[in-house]
């Protein structure tokens, strides 16, 4: 529905486009946790990932990486899981690793992170995710009718509320894209989304990625999708938005980012 | 404020007037009838009828109608209304007489930019105030966006008047949202104004009649929405002739015929607009199209001298389809059957049956679904209106609504989609109301109109609820200092008919103005009012997506209480007026939206509102010079509107922590200047000037990176703003031969939309480019300089 909105905003807005410089003003800088536990299928899942970094100001070139922190993931058997500080030519990275995490569907994991003193806490469950059952190219699409689109699906795990979030890696957009889907319409069907970018083209590569995720984490992701979006006349305003990160000792110095943690399913498709 | 107590006094105030007024009348007599235009029989709203020796007067209604009471006498009355030249008729009255009069349409002021009808002395001593009245030959002069002549673009003009930005839907009264406004199209609710997203507005400018604009002070015969209502009339139709008249433009073509049925008791209007698909959105291939088209209709009848039935219609269409990927239908139909009676020359009544549709479709490929969304509405209205003699005049009637949303009906596309048929609920409700409403002269000086109005709205079944522990539908989450949809711990079924919810209000009215002397006075205003449906919508300005919904046990019925006080002064002999008012608002149960709340298609919207606060308040100034080869308004507004959502206890944080935020159309400041320059016969000129406060919007205060991409981050809401608004528009009439009575007759409308080609931001976006992945600040302008020109002809 958000690319609904964003259709009409296109629409509506035709060739009007302009970039512009706008004075801002940055807020002091907060620490932003991206702890995404991705189990894929068919792997043990056992070298996960955490980054810790810091907001800075909208139009700076460099992402301020945090270094130092105490990172650790634990189950509910209080196994710990040690995330340790990458340290290599690109030092400080921000990178924390564990070359030993136990991925368990339907397990309830708690992260800690301690840093300048403040330790930083949040809990989630590990989700299972379906596979993608196969893909679809069309060569019709857009206003031209020239466009490529690639509609990737799959199949809702039945009865259950579910909510999913997807991927999409391409070689010409420079940075990923990602869309959340719940399927209250689809329950228990074929689920799918149609990608389309206007520069795919025949030997363009793509890279669909499949997380399960939770109910909360799927509104939280929907802000922040919408957010870097950039907003318009007919979408909804971006707003202040934050996961499920706790500072237990300050609450108002919270984190962004969040906890997830979803089996993944990948594919990878050359465009025909 | 103690409904009995309100009740008791209104009773006994009514009472007071009809044990008083017999003794008069028995002296007295009465003079009624209608005016209408003396080319073609149509009748006119809002014309006055002055009796020059006792100093008062009356103007006509929405159907022609006048009556007053007067001892016998040898009288002089004037009669007048904008547009027309004034007429003045000795007469001698000795008993009750029934006098039709009727005016020419003045050629001469034909082109003048007059807006207020109740000009003179009458302007001065109504209490009516926050109120305007735009003739259509005004608007059609105005300049607009490719020659598309537009009622609710031209309302922008007015004081207290805005919208949430260019090519935007809907429009703004005194800081209220959009779905605020009452807009009646021949007394049938018209539930969206726009054609092309708002671009464009629904109302086919050749079948209007007459429209007026209640920002305050509103009658206690209006009721349902809380900011305005803006009140149109179609034509009746030429009684004399046949006519046809049209025009063509760059973006639609429109066709007009209108003339007498049985032998001048009658008459028939049929005026149809279509849009040329295709070109607007300059798509070549055949895939693709964007069209409107709409339809007014409307036929009078005269059966005898008491009796007059109507029946009147609209249909209109949007269509949007991009290649069969995404298509989008839209739509408002009514019809409306109407019988005026006189139950006596005191006494005219008017008894209504509306029916009213509005849809909307979306087939989506993407998401291989189709979607449906509706609204039948049935009115029934039984208005009076009892002329008592010493300008006294009561309104009153009742109206009963019943209404049939239908939130979604869900298919599949195709059957390679995995969308699973579904109805959504219905969602079922009756609306029914009663009022009275007193207009009195209490002295020379004071004249007063109060009045009440109950309204009772009733949800009900069938329709299964959903029940929530502590009847909270939207729980928070204390740990993420988030809110969130509860989990219904129950679902209670009602069966056809049976009551789920109900509310009832009592609506108080009153105005009352202060005559100086005879040409300023000073007026105050309050009202409350109450509506019962909202449009959900928490896009940054309203959409055609946009849905309605009745109240409920969770979204409650928004009440307003407004109070305003204004000054108004003629000067030089009528040829300037100067109009000054002031404001406040205070808005109960305001719907706010909880973050990332989804709308569309959302099978329990209770789990994503909440009902907060708003208030407004701001000074308008407008002066206009009425006369004179150079006519126009400089109108000013400085406001502001907000809104609040608190929480609920010591530990919820409300929305946007709680804190008063502007809402999404707030302007401090909105300058407009509107001026017609007529020159000769054959050449006029008119322009518009705007100058006005960006809109609040969101600027991020910092970025960060996650799952590989760059994330603005953002604080409280509409801290910012757009910059400065301002544009220029100017265009050019152009009647070839202004002497021509009969036969072909033709004229030329030549518009510059944004002179100097201003690239006005409609927003501002802040994301990464796709190229490079840097962020970047894009700014969005919907209109730059747009030349537009148009033929209209009649014969």
């Amino acid at each position: 529905m958000k690319k609904l909105l964003f259709i009409i905003s296109v629409l509506v807005c035709m060739s009007c486009e302009q970039v512009i410089n706008v004075d801002l003003n940055t807020a002091a800088p907060r620490l932003v946790i991206e702890a995404s536990i991705n189990w894929e299928k068919g792997t043990s899942g056992n070298l996960q990932t955490i980054k810790l970094t810091t907001t800075a100001g909208y139009y700076d070139k460099v992402i301020p990486k945090v270094s130092g922190a105490i990172v650790s993931v634990k189950n509910s058997a209080n196994t710990v899981f040690d995330f340790i500080e990458e340290v290599g030519t690109d030092f400080p990275s921000g990178k924390y690793t564990c070359n030993n995490f136990i991925p368990t569907i339907g397990e309830n994991y708690t992260l800690t992170v301690i840093h300048n003193g403040q330790t930083y806490t949040a809990q989630e469950k590990l989700l299972a995710t379906p596979a993608i059952k196969d893909v679809e190219q069309q060569n019709d699409l857009g206003l031209n009718s020239d466009e490529i689109g690639i509609r990737v699906n799959f199949i809702d795990t039945p009865v259950e509320k579910n909510f999913y979030l997807f991927r999409f890696g391409t070689t010409v957009n420079a940075f990923p894209e990602y869309e959340t889907i719940d399927s209250q319409f689809t329950q228990g069907n074929v689920t799918s989304w149609l990608y389309s970018n206007k520069n795919l083209k025949k030997g363009s590569e793509l890279n669909f990625t499949l997380y399960g995720i939770t109910e909360t984490y799927y509104n939280y992701m929907s802000i922040v999708l919408s957010n870097s979006r950039g907003g318009g006349a007919f979408q909804t305003p971006p707003i202040k938005v934050k996961g499920n990160i706790i500072n237990q000792n300050n609450e108002k110095n919270y984190a962004l980012g969040y906890f997830r943690l979803s089996e993944v399913d990948s594919y990878d498709y050359t465009v025909q | 404020m103690n409904k009995k107590f309100l009740l008791t006094t209104v009773i006994v105030i009514i009472l007071t007037i009809l044990y008083k007024l017999p003794a008069h009348a028995q002296e007295r007599i009465t003079i009624s009838g209608t005016i209408t235009d003396s080319k073609s029989n149509e009748t006119l709203i809002g014309a006055n009828v002055y009796i020059e020796e006792l100093k008062t007067g009356v103007s006509t209604n929405e159907y022609g109608f006048y009556s007053i009471t007067i001892p016998p006498g040898d009288y002089t009355i004037w009669l007048s209304y904008i547009g027309y030249q004034s007429a003045k008729e000795s007469i001698s009255l000795t008993g009750t007489i029934k006098k039709d009069f009727s005016l020419a349409e003045d050629s001469k002021t034909l082109n003048e930019v007059v807006i207020t009808a109740n000009k003179e002395i009458a302007d001065i001593r109504v209490p009516e105030m926050s109120t305007n009245k735009l003739s259509i030959q005004t608007i059609k002069q105005m300049p607009v966006v490719m020659g598309e002549v537009d009622i609710i673009k031209s309302i922008l003009q007015l004081p207290g008047v805005t919208n949430a930005g260019e090519g935007q839907s809907g429009f703004n009264v005194r800081g209220g949202s959009a779905d605020q406004n009452l807009v009646l199209l021949d007394e049938a609710t018209v539930y969206n104004t726009s054609h092309f997203f708002g671009f464009f507005s629904i109302f086919n400018s050749d079948a209007v009649k007459d429209l007026k604009l209640y920002k305050g002070g509103i009658p206690a015969r209006y009721g349902g929405r809380l900011s305005s209502v803006l009140d149109i009339y179609q034509k009746e139709g030429n009684k004399n002739n046949f006519n046809v008249s049209g025009g063509i433009g760059l973006i639609s073509s429109r066709l007009l015929a209108e003339g007498p049925i049985a032998k001048g008791r009658g008459s028939f209007i049929l005026a149809g607009r279509g849009s040329y698909a295709h070109l607007f959105l300059k798509l070549a291939d055949n895939k693709n199209s964007a069209s409107f088209y709409d339809l007014n209709t409307k036929i009078s009848y005269k059966l005898n001298e008491k009796n007059h039935i109507y029946l009147s219609g609209y249909f209109g269409k949007d269509v949007l389809d991009l290649n069969g990927q995404f298509i989008n239908k839209y739509g408002n139909s009514f019809a409306n059957l109407r019988w005026n009676h006189l139950f006596s020359d005191k006494l005219f009544s008017n008894l209504s049956l509306i029916y009213s549709d509005y849809f909307y479709g979306l087939n989506l490929d993407f998401l291989g679904l189709d979607w449906d969304f509706g609204i039948q509405n049935f009115n029934l209205k039984y208005d009076f209106k009892h002329y008592m003699g010493n300008a006294t005049k009561l309104t009153y009637g009742i109206n009963t609504q019943y209404f049939n949303f239908n939130p979604g009906t869900l298919k599949p596309l195709d059957e390679k989609s995995g969308i699973n048929a579904e109805q959504l609920d219905k969602k079922f409700a009756l609306e029914s109301a009663l009022y009275l409403d007193i207009e009195q002269s209490l002295s020379k000086r004071i004249t007063v109109n109060y009045g009440l109005r109950y309204s009772i709205f009733q949800r009900l079944g069938k329709q299964n609820v959903n029940v929530y522990a502590n009847n909270q539908a939207v729980v928070f989450n204390n740990v993420l200092g988030i809110y969130e949809k509860a989990t219904p711990i129950g679902v209670k079924s009602y069966s056809d008919n049976e009551v789920i919810a109900s509310f009832n209000n009592l609506e108080p009215r009153a105005a009352i103005s202060y005559a100086l002397s005879d040409d300023q006075s000073v007026k105050v205003s309050y009202n409350r009012m109450t509506q019962y449906l909202h449009l959900i919508s928490n896009t940054q300005s309203p959409t055609p997506l946009d849905l309605w919904t009745p109240s409920d046990n969770f979204l409650k019925p928004q009440i307003l209480d407004q109070v305003a006080i204004g000054y108004f002064r003629n000067f030089n002999n009528d040829k300037y007026s100067l109009e000054v008012e002031s404001f406040y608002k205070d808005i109960k149960n305001r719907v706010d939206y909880i973050d990332g709340a989804q709308l569309i298609a959302n099978r329990a919207l209770e789990q994503v509102v909440l009902n907060g606060k708003g208030r407004s308040y701001g000074f308008e100034l407008m002066v206009r010079k009425n006369t004179g080869k150079l006519a126009g308004w400089v109108s000013y507004t400085l406001s502001r509107s907000e809104q609040q959502t608190a929480g609920r206890s010591a530990n919820e944080t409300g929305i946007n922590n709680g804190q008063w935020y502007k809402t999404n159309f707030d302007k401090l400041h909105n300058l407009s200047i509107t001026a017609t320059y007529k020159r000769n016969e054959k050449w006029s000129f008119s322009s518009i000037f705007n100058l006005q406060s960006g809109i609040p919007s969101n600027f991020p205060d910092g970025k960060y990176e996650y799952q590989g991409i760059s994330v603005p981050s953002y604080g409280l809401r509409n801290e910012s703003r757009l910059p400065t608004y301002h544009r220029l528009d100017l265009s050019a009439t152009y009647i070839p031969k202004p002497k021509k009575e009969k036969g072909w007759r033709s004229e030329w409308v030549f518009s510059i939309y944004n002179i100097y080609n201003q690239q006005n931001a409609a927003s501002i976006s802040f994301k990464q480019n796709a190229d490079t992945g840097v962020n970047e600040a894009v700014r969005f302008s919907v209109f730059g300089i747009v030349p537009g020109i148009t033929y209209n002809f009649k014969f």
